[in-house]
């Protein structure tokens, strides 16, 4: 595509992703009086921060510190529990390939055919509203996924590399840290950014398994929405404060983003 | 043979902790929820009986399930479309390079990485008929006071929702399809282009066909999204106007969570796992040719 065509369609749509995003943003620093006017007033006249202030009597940053916790927590546990194993089935092949594909179908699970059954079970074991839950939870697609990213990272790395090291004296666990490891670490590094985004959007098992106190981001904010009236300066605060994070995140991974999201079909 | 037989071991090794931890968390919960699927058991009703297939058959016969069934499909079909079209539009006008199209670029990324729940917000303070830019921008194009309830309306509220997703999904089509463009063979092209070929043909008769695969697992992976479809539901509509507006995974989680139908909400979750399987199949297969 070329000519003038091309950048028109480039800036529309370049306005039409980022318009939302810019007023959410702006909405945090309006005035109740500049976001519940009409018509709306487009630029806060004197930006304030009171709504950043405001929501953590509100229960927003404890909402941002569980979700910091658990996406974290849950991250830390796939990869450590993941890259083992991911390097097991890439390397000795072991379980063959349906064991890989029966490890991914869990990454594709729908999370409300199994949030019923989980729910009833692990209220059984007075595990609601705890950070345990949430992350034993959040393992069931974070797992699956570092399983079958790594493997493929795995599998790109040439077996003459790990050969030949051992061939020179190292054994096969000299081989994987010193060699395999750094070698795989920059996908490791994106499929571990990917895990922690996943875990920071989820929002129906936080639903379901939180009450008062570990409640994450997602199930906070819409408790700011009201029949009577609606916090929207500091559901415009919390939003602005859940997107800094990921968006740094995601430069960091940029070079893996579509790996990573189409589970390493397109490479 | 000894260092073989420890080899395996320690392959087996490595893979049992996750093994172990999946079965527990996720089959688990699946094999009681088996067994919850053919009982009849209401929470607010006391007592329980078996009645097999029963559950199922009622699936079928529940007017609400069929059309949050109807809502899915639509959606998807429609948002999917939409999103691949538009995908493939931008994801050509990016394809050659110019000064900032790094920049340009990530800034397309971002609405991926939003939590759904914020972006369902976002869009819910766009759609507000008082408060919103959006009959803002309206009223002053069409010279008139619009006060416009997107979101009470059914037709409009699908709309909306559709527009929401579209915002969200779209960015992963471009990078996907871009990601296609730029690996297709360039010679190929050439030569259409000596021959003279037009623009037009040249997408019809060639980037298209070539890029079917990577369209294909792009499609698929969406599809599976959608059929999930519940955080946008649920901080912008609820289902409503209604119930016009039911997801398969909304109705589900109101069946369980607010209706606490036990055995039901169980039955309607393995139809759900039943049409998903059939996708991930086909995903499978994708990615399996893709892997070798």
């Amino acid at each position: 595509m070329k000519g003038k065509i091309r950048y028109f369609i480039i800036i529309v749509f370049l306005f039409f992703f980022l318009f939302p995003i810019v007023w959410i943003v702006l909405t945090s620093f309006k005035s109740p009086g500049e976001f519940l006017s009409h018509p709306p007033k487009w630029i806060p006249r004197e930006p304030r921060l009171t709504h950043y202030f405001a929501v953590a009597r509100l229960g927003g940053y404890h909402a941002l510190k569980n979700t910091l916790i658990v996406s974290s927590l849950t991250t830390v546990i796939a990869v450590l529990l993941g890259t083992p194993c991911a390097y097991s089935l890439a390397r000795f092949n072991t379980g063959g390939r349906n064991l890989a594909f029966w490890f991914l179908s869990h990454r594709m699970l729908p999370p409300i055919t199994v949030a019923f059954p989980m729910f009833l079970l692990f209220r059984a074991l007075g595990w609601i509203d705890t950070y345990q839950v949430l992350i034993t939870v959040h393992l069931t697609f974070t797992l699956p996924y570092v399983i079958w990213m790594m493997r493929g990272f795995f599998r790109d790395i040439p077996l003459d590399i790990e050969e030949s090291a051992q061939i020179d004296g190292c054994t096969p666990w000299q081989t994987f840290i010193h060699i395999t490891l750094p070698l795989a670490a920059p996908g490791l590094v994106a499929t571990a950014i990917f895990c922690f985004i996943f875990s920071w959007c989820e929002l129906l098992f936080g639903l379901v398994l939180s009450r008062t106190e570990v409640v994450p981001l997602s199930v906070q904010l819409p408790r700011y929405f009201g029949q009577q009236m609606t916090f929207w300066g500091e559901i415009g605060a919390l939003s602005t404060l859940s997107m800094l994070p990921i968006f740094a995140l995601t430069l960091f991974a940029q070079k893996f983003l579509v790996r990573g999201l189409t589970l390493g079909a397109i490479k | 043979m000894g260092t073989r037989k420890k080899f395996r071991f320690t392959a087996w090794a490595l893979v049992i902790p996750s093994f172990l931890l999946i079965l527990v968390i996720v089959i688990f919960p699946l094999l009681y929820s088996l067994r919850l699927s053919f009982i009849h058991w209401d929470a607010l009703v006391p007592g329980q009986r078996f009645v097999g297939l029963g559950n199922f058959l009622r699936a079928f016969q529940d007017q609400r399930f069929l059309f949050s069934f109807l809502h899915t499909g639509i959606f998807l079909l429609v948002a999917v479309s939409i999103e691949f079209a538009l995908g493939l539009v931008i994801a050509l006008a990016l394809l050659e390079e110019f000064r900032t199209k790094k920049l340009v670029t990530a800034l397309f990324i971002l609405p991926v990485t939003v939590i759904p729940t914020v972006v369902g917000f976002m869009w819910k303070l766009i759609f507000d008929a008082q408060y919103g830019p959006l009959n803002h921008v309206l009223s002053i194009l069409l010279r008139r006071n619009i006060q416009y309830t997107w979101l009470a309306q059914t037709t409009t509220a699908y709309l909306s929702l559709i527009v929401t997703d579209v915002w969200q999904w779209t960015p992963f089509m471009i990078l996907v399809l871009l990601a296609g463009l730029v690996s297709l063979p360039h010679e190929v092209l050439e030569a259409a282009e000596i021959d003279g070929a037009s623009e037009w043909q040249k997408i019809r008769f060639i980037t298209f066909p070539m890029l079917l695969p990577v369209s294909a697992v792009a499609v698929i992976l969406r599809s599976l999204e959608v059929l999930k479809l519940f955080d946008i539901i649920f901080a912008m509509t609820q289902g409503g106007p209604g119930t016009s507006t039911e997801t398969l995974s909304y109705y589900i989680y109101r069946s369980g969570f607010e209706y606490f139908r036990m055995g039901y909400t169980a039955s309607l979750s393995y139809i759900v796992l039943f049409i998903v399987s059939f996708l991930v199949m086909f995903l499978f297969n994708r990615l399996e040719k893709a892997a070798l």
